[in-house]
């Protein structure tokens, strides 16, 4: 009998805590809206090779896309070599590296595994073969050309700018890529102290010409702010260097809204881009300095991850991956990230949804995601792939088209 | 009197079964070690063993000048301890750092770490007395002198 009342109790303790998740869905994630002309949409993957030399690596996570006369580049940063290779995507042909220079003080000490992101390149952007921009670090702008001369340097602490700010102004290849919006670069601004009351901007906006910055009216949703910022490790804003002209498009880690600002009438539009099973919102997590860290890498297990939303303009769709919830135990064995499955979900231009895939386990790489005129660009060098190249830099392209109806 | 003994009978049961409770970490530890390399991690008896993270770049430097100092054979202090350090193919770099020491080093491929729950955020240091876990600690940044400090050590 006892035994009777301790398995009811368990059954509607599990009811209790699943409906206390399906109220937090309900109340802050929008349902995706199917388009009503997804089945004319086909996918289709092909695949592409380069041969690469001792001194290139297989998988660049650090990548910017730059296209001139026809010809799609890919500039990544090598911290191998402490260099940024340049690759012509359509010529599938490696094209120069490009060495920062070792004599500068700046970018003498960088990290070769690309591990500490205080002695690393965490982001670039490609304006032209004569205006790359690179994040050293989150200290420093550096606008260089391509025989790697410094163009312009631009200090990043709030202090430091031009109109004093608090905070620090950052942006990472797989946490808030920088990308351009109104001709001026955007960057994520982080706090070291966030009192979760009061609403702060989380997007800044610089000038590199006039070397002003202002912010943007942006901040992270009314969830995080609900929860006190308890979202672990994904407390992140996701942002792509591929916007639709004209409007922002944003999300976060923590849950399956999109989002797009537009400035013209200075609103802020919610979208769904709810994925059909799994977590769409990320559980709350306490932590205290006396507790074991772990507890973040369950979590981050335990819950959805939703990476940035890219904009695909040659067809006119919207791209957004996200790592789908896995339990932490698995057997007598444990999971980890690289076992969490990866879905790619497809929208229009009115951020219909169009596709949901499930992609091969194991297979990808996550955060190594790029647009160009081809279709969209993915590695297929994940961590648990058996199968190793390191002769060639490979890359799936996955094609979205639509038939259209006779 | 019957209430005295059957006290000290569930008394003794808690001591004895604390006593026989691994916690976590030595649960995965153990079945990593027996299934990964056949190895009994009783046999080590006292021993650090550090597990380096794949993912933390600002714990390296000082946890490679900390692996110099109790990996010195010249240095008595810890030569009853074995030290074992375990690292992820993507950090395996920390061996040509760490070269001419007393350390034996297993370097895991394939990412099976996490498999076995011995994954952590930061490099992390478990010191083992009798084959029982008495310290562990975090490797990371500052923290890494104030566990060197612990064993006597200044970096």
């Amino acid at each position: 009998m006892h035994k009777f009342i301790q398995i009811i109790l368990i059954f509607l303790t599990i009811i209790s805590i699943s409906c206390k998740r399906d109220r937090k869905e309900e109340k802050y994630i929008i349902k995706s809206k199917w388009a009503s002309d997804r089945e004319l949409y086909q996918v289709k993957t092909d695949s592409i090779q380069i041969a690469i030399d001792s001194n290139s690596i297989a998988t660049y996570f650090t990548v910017s896309i730059f296209t001139e006369n026809n010809i799609d580049y890919l500039f990544g940063y090598n911290a191998v070599t402490s260099s940024i290779d340049i690759f012509n995507l359509t010529a599938r042909k490696f094209y120069k590296r490009l060495k920062l220079k070792r004599d500068s003080t700046f970018f003498k000490n960088l990290d070769k595994q690309d591990l500490d992101k205080n002695r690393s390149i965490t982001d670039i952007h490609v304006l032209n073969f004569d205006s790359i921009i690179v994040n050293y670090s989150n200290k420093k702008i550096f606008i260089l050309d391509t025989s790697m001369r410094v163009k312009k340097v631009v200090e990043l602490a709030g202090s430091a700018l031009k109109n004093k700010v608090s905070g620090q102004s950052t942006s990472y290849s797989n946490n808030f890529r920088m990308f351009f919006f109104d001709k001026k670069l955007i960057l994520g601004q982080i706090y070291s102290v966030y009192n979760w009351e009061e609403k702060v901007p989380s997007f800044l906006s610089l000038d590199l010409v006039k070397e002003e910055n202002t912010f943007l009216p942006l901040t992270y949703s009314n969830y995080l702010y609900d929860i006190k910022g308890n979202a672990g490790y994904m407390t992140a804003i996701a942002t792509s260097e591929f916007q639709k002209p004209g409007v922002l498009t944003y999300g976060f880690f923590y849950e399956s809204n999109i989002y797009q600002y537009n400035p013209k009438d200075s609103n802020i539009y919610s979208y769904g881009g709810k994925m059909s099973n799994g977590k769409n919102i990320v559980d709350s997590i306490s932590y205290h300095t006396d507790e074991d860290l772990k507890k973040w890498d369950v979590h981050i297990l335990e819950n959805s991850q939703f990476f940035n939303i890219m904009y695909d303009k040659y067809r006119k769709l919207y791209y957004r991956f996200s790592l789908k919830n896995i339990p932490y135990k698995n057997g007598k064995y444990y999971n980890s990230l690289l076992d969490k499955p990866l879905i790619l979900m497809v929208f229009n231009e009115k951020l219909e949804l169009i596709k949901e895939l499930e992609l091969p386990k194991y297979l990808y790489a996550v955060n190594t995601w790029f647009v160009t005129p081809e279709g969209l660009f993915i590695s297929p060098t994940g961590r648990k792939n058996k199968f190793k190249d390191f002769d060639h830099l490979r890359y799936h392209i996955i094609k979205i088209k639509q038939h259209l109806l006779k | 009197m019957r209430l005295s003994i059957y006290s000290i009978i569930i008394i003794l049961t808690i001591i004895a079964s604390c006593k026989s409770k691994l916690s976590e970490d030595e649960s995965h530890l153990d079945m990593y070690f027996e299934e990964k390399h056949n190895i009994k991690r009783t046999d080590f008896n006292n021993y650090f063993l550090i597990v380096i993270s794949g993912d933390c770049g600002s714990c390296t430097e000082k946890t490679i000048k900390f692996l110099k100092r109790i990996g010195d054979p010249n240095n008595k202090r810890f030569s009853g301890y074995k030290k074992i350090v375990i690292v992820p193919e993507n950090n395996a770099y920390v061996l040509d750092s760490v070269k001419n020491t007393s350390i034996k080093f297993f370097v895991e491929e394939g990412f099976e770490l996490e498999k076995y729950g011995i994954k952590f955020p930061k490099n992390t240091l478990f010191e083992f007395k009798n084959n029982n876990l008495i310290y562990k600690d975090w490797l990371y940044l500052e923290n890494v002198d104030k566990v060197a400090k612990k064993y006597g050590l200044s970096l």
